[in-house]
Parts: structure tokens; sequence; C-alpha cells
């Protein structure tokens, strides 16, 4: 009997993901890879060291689950015309994102899946785009029902090279881990946060859609009104059967509430699942680059390391 | 044979199976090639560190360290999947599921329970296989399949206990036996 005539291990095999085609060592890119690693020399026994590099748990909580971002200028976008092309409103998005990138961010994103309970994020960055070299700030506070689950501040200097389409960008930063199921929190310092974006499940943050607009890959689709503001709705499709679709203020190109919709189903599926980011703008001010640093509530206990909440 | 002779040919016949073994975790495009690219290129760089009869365990190995590395952001997303348990089939019978709920439960285990499943169920390996990935005896890897299988059950709302015969498949051996060894 091998492992696969148990029914359930047999009825999970053929929920393997599909492969695309087959892949061949043939294939030109499969060439492109083996030259590539020709180009690299073996090791001496002697010098070899060990290549892996373990992260402690917080980075996971610190870069996780990273739906949604924010975006807050610290002044109007000089555009007042409507552009009236795709070309001219990429341009004019694109001019009011750098105008902004010194602003602080705020987002809220609801995650909604049918029959689930309501997952809400509240992410604050600072500043709201950060260019290779300067220091970011990011807090993410998780809610579930209304409840925090975790409240997770990371600080760490913007690494060189585009985050864009990457899942790992290791950099050395601060992190601060508040988990509220195991009323505990750390503080840990130099330590491993990945600074990559998170596109998961659709690209939400500022540089993402950034990305996605520098890209071309969308279609205007005209004017509207998005609760008594005048915004410019614009789609695309992340994967099949899914539909992004982020507004902005039709005055100064900024975002103000994005949208993700997969086909209805449940967890499990990246894209099968409902998220909607409301994009909010603050001033950079000390009041609000004060909401950067998690409360950590009283009675808490201080750990060396973030202690994983039951269920996980 | 000299080392680049034997690297192509590792490189062949193993090149398929990362690519596959990234597909089966989520792995497409650019971060799928990173996987294989940083596999292949560790062993390259560590060739006479290969075993030359069986090297795809050796190369899982390189590639789970890697993929955990590269996912451990998505640690998270599976705790807050664990906390949804699905709705049994009304047959009860676990082929009747869909494919995505199933795929929802694996990703709401542990990511030791999601690996050891994965190399058996998606990535074919024999439980003495994934005892060389990781890095284990094939008694406790046996075990840890057994615990893992349960928990998936138990994730799915069936009865863990019930394990049915699935499609005949008539290999024969103690190697492959999904008993429990404690």
């Amino acid at each position: 009997m091998t492992p696969l005539d148990d029914d359930l291990l047999s009825a999970l095999s053929a929920a393997r993901p599909v492969q695309q085609e087959e892949p061949t060592a043939a294939s030109p890119e499969a060439q492109a890879m083996l030259t590539r690693i020709f180009g690299t020399e073996t090791v001496p026994r002697r010098r070899r060291r060990r290549w892996m590099i373990a992260a402690p748990a917080g980075v996971a909580a610190a870069a996780a689950v990273a739906v949604g971002l924010v975006w807050a200028p610290g002044k109007p976008a000089p555009h007042t015309a409507p552009p009236a092309s795709p070309t001219n409103l990429r341009t004019a998005v694109l001019a009011a994102f750098e105008d902004a990138s010194g602003s602080m961010s705020h987002a809220v994103v609801t995650w909604t899946v049918p029959g689930s309970p309501k997952i809400t994020f509240e992410r604050w960055t600072y500043p709201g785009t950060a260019k290779p070299g300067q220091l970011r700030r990011i807090r993410q506070l998780e809610r579930v029902n209304g409840s925090p689950s975790q409240d997770v501040e990371t600080i760490y200097t913007v690494p060189g090279g585009s985050a864009a389409g990457r899942t790992k960008v290791l950099v050395k930063g601060e992190l601060i881990d508040i988990e509220y199921q195991t009323r505990s929190w750390s503080r840990q310092k130099n330590t491993e946060i990945n600074a990559a974006d998170d596109a998961w499940p659709a690209p939400t943050t500022p540089d993402e859609i950034r990305q996605q607009i520098a890209d071309g890959h969308f279609t205007v689709k005209g004017k509207v009104s998005l609760e008594g503001r005048a915004a410019i709705e614009l789609t695309w499709s992340p994967a099949p059967q899914t539909v992004s679709r982020l507004w902005v203020d039709a005055k100064t190109y900024l975002p103000l509430k994005s949208s993700f919709d997969g086909k209805a189903g449940r967890l499990g599926d990246e894209y099968n699942s409902s998220v909607v980011t409301v994009y909010d703008i603050l001033p950079a001010i000390d009041a609000n680059l004060a909401l950067l640093k998690p409360p950590i509530p009283a009675g808490f206990k201080e750990t060396a390391a973030p202690t994983t909440p039951a269920g996980g | 044979m000299d080392a680049e002779t034997r690297f192509r040919a590792l490189f062949d016949s193993a090149y398929p199976a990362l690519r596959r073994y990234a597909r089966n975790r989520g792995l497409a495009g650019v971060d799928g090639e990173d996987l294989v690219a940083g596999t292949l290129e560790i062993a390259w760089r560590r060739i006479d560190d290969v075993p030359v009869d069986d090297p795809l365990p050796w190369l899982y190995v390189v590639a789970h360290n890697l993929w955990r590395n590269q996912t451990r952001k998505d640690r998270r997303r599976s705790e807050i999947l664990a906390r949804f348990p699905a709705s049994p089939p009304a047959s009860g019978d676990p082929a009747d599921l869909p494919h995505d709920v199933l795929r929802a439960a694996l990703e709401s285990l542990s990511e030791d329970d999601q690996e050891v499943l994965r190399l058996i169920a998606w990535d074919g390996l024999t439980p003495a296989q994934v005892a060389t990935v990781m890095g284990c005896t094939p008694v406790a890897a046996r075990s840890r399949l057994h615990r893992a299988r349960n928990r998936l059950a138990e994730r799915l709302g069936l009865d863990p206990r019930v394990q049915q015969a699935g499609p005949a498949r008539q290999k024969q051996g103690d190697d492959t036996d999904l008993k429990e060894v404690s």
C-alpha cells in the first residue's frame, strides 16, 4: 500500500496545481539559466559556509498579509485638468504619486470571504513611497471581527533595486510585534525584515499600484462619483476571473479607493476573495507620525521573540 | 566525468522536477524561476556534495530551505486560514471535495505538515525520500505523514480515523506504508 492509496491523500494529489506546460531543460529560459549558473564559480570545500539564513518568526508577521497600503500627500498634486487619454492619465497619476511620496499614508483594508469572520488591516506607512536609502516605518494593525489580533511596526532602510514582483527582499531592521491572542509583545533589533512588496491578492500598495499604472496595464472606465467625490475609475485584471479597480481623485489623481474581486469562493486560493482598500491622506506631522508606534496594552508580557498565536 | 558534464546531466534531469516543485508551491513566473535557479546554482557550487545515485531529494532539501525563506511572510496568512475549518462533503468521500477546498485546508496547516503532504501527494516522493528532504529518519517521516494527514482530515471536517482505500495502486512494501509508527 502506498500513501496515495489513502483516499484523502489521493484526493489531495488530484488537487495539485495544474502545470501550464511541461517544463523542459531544453527551453530557452532553462538554457539561459544554465549559462548564468556556469558564470558562477564552484566553492572549494574548505571555503564553504552555511548558506541558509534563518529569518526570525516575527518577520513573517511583520511583512505578511500586506493587503493594503496607504496614501497621503503633503500637498495636493498640481494637476487640475482631467487627462484626455490613458497616457496622459498615467503621467498625471505618476506625477501625483511622486508629489506625495514624502507624505504619510494610511489605509483601511477589508478582506471579505463569505462565511468567514471579518478581517481588517489598518496600515500606516511613512513615507508613502520610499526611495532606496530612506528609512521606512510601517505599522499594521490586524483586527478580526473588530478585535485587535496583531499590531506590528517595522523600521528598515529601503534597499536598492526594485522589489516589484518579488516575494523576498530581506533587509536588516527593527520590529515591534504585539500579539493579542497571547497577550505578549517583543522588540527585535537588527532582525531580518522582508521589504518586498506583497502583491497578494492584488496590487494595493502605492508602489504596486504605481507599477501597474506605469506598466499601462489598465483601462480607463471614466469619471464617476465616489461617495460624493469626483473620481476617475481605472480597472485591470491581475489574474483570470479577477478584477481590480482603482479610483483616483479627479483633481489630484491620488488614490481614493481600490478593490479586488476574485470569483466568489473560499479561502485558500488567494484570488478567491474580495478586498477593499480605502486610502486616506495624513500630513506628515508629529501627531500623525506618532500613529506609527503601536501602543503596548497594559499587562502584556514582553518576550524575546514573538509567540505564535493559537491555531497558527 | 568532469564537473561541468556532470552538472549538465543533473540540470537536464532536475530542471523539470524543480519547476514542478516550485509550481506545486504556488511559485510561478519570476519567483518560480528564482527558486529553481537558486537551487541549481547551489548544486553547481557544491557539485561534489550532490549524491550521484539519487540527487533529487538533495535538491529538494535545498529548494525546500530556499522556499521556506522565500515564503515566510505567507505564514501569517496560514494562521488566519487556520481559523476557518471547511465543511465536510456530504458523502464523506474526500474525492468529492472541491480542489480549492483541499488546497485551502492544506494551506491552513503548519509549514511542516504542508510540506510532508506536498512532497508525497504532489511531488511524488516516497517516505524514504521525504525523510532525506526533511532531515529525519524514514520512520519519523512516515509518522509525520500520518499526523499531517490526520490534521488535514480534521481541518476538512473528516474523521481522521477513517482511512479508506483509494484508487488501486498495487505497489507493495513497508517503505511506503502510511501506518502510524510511534
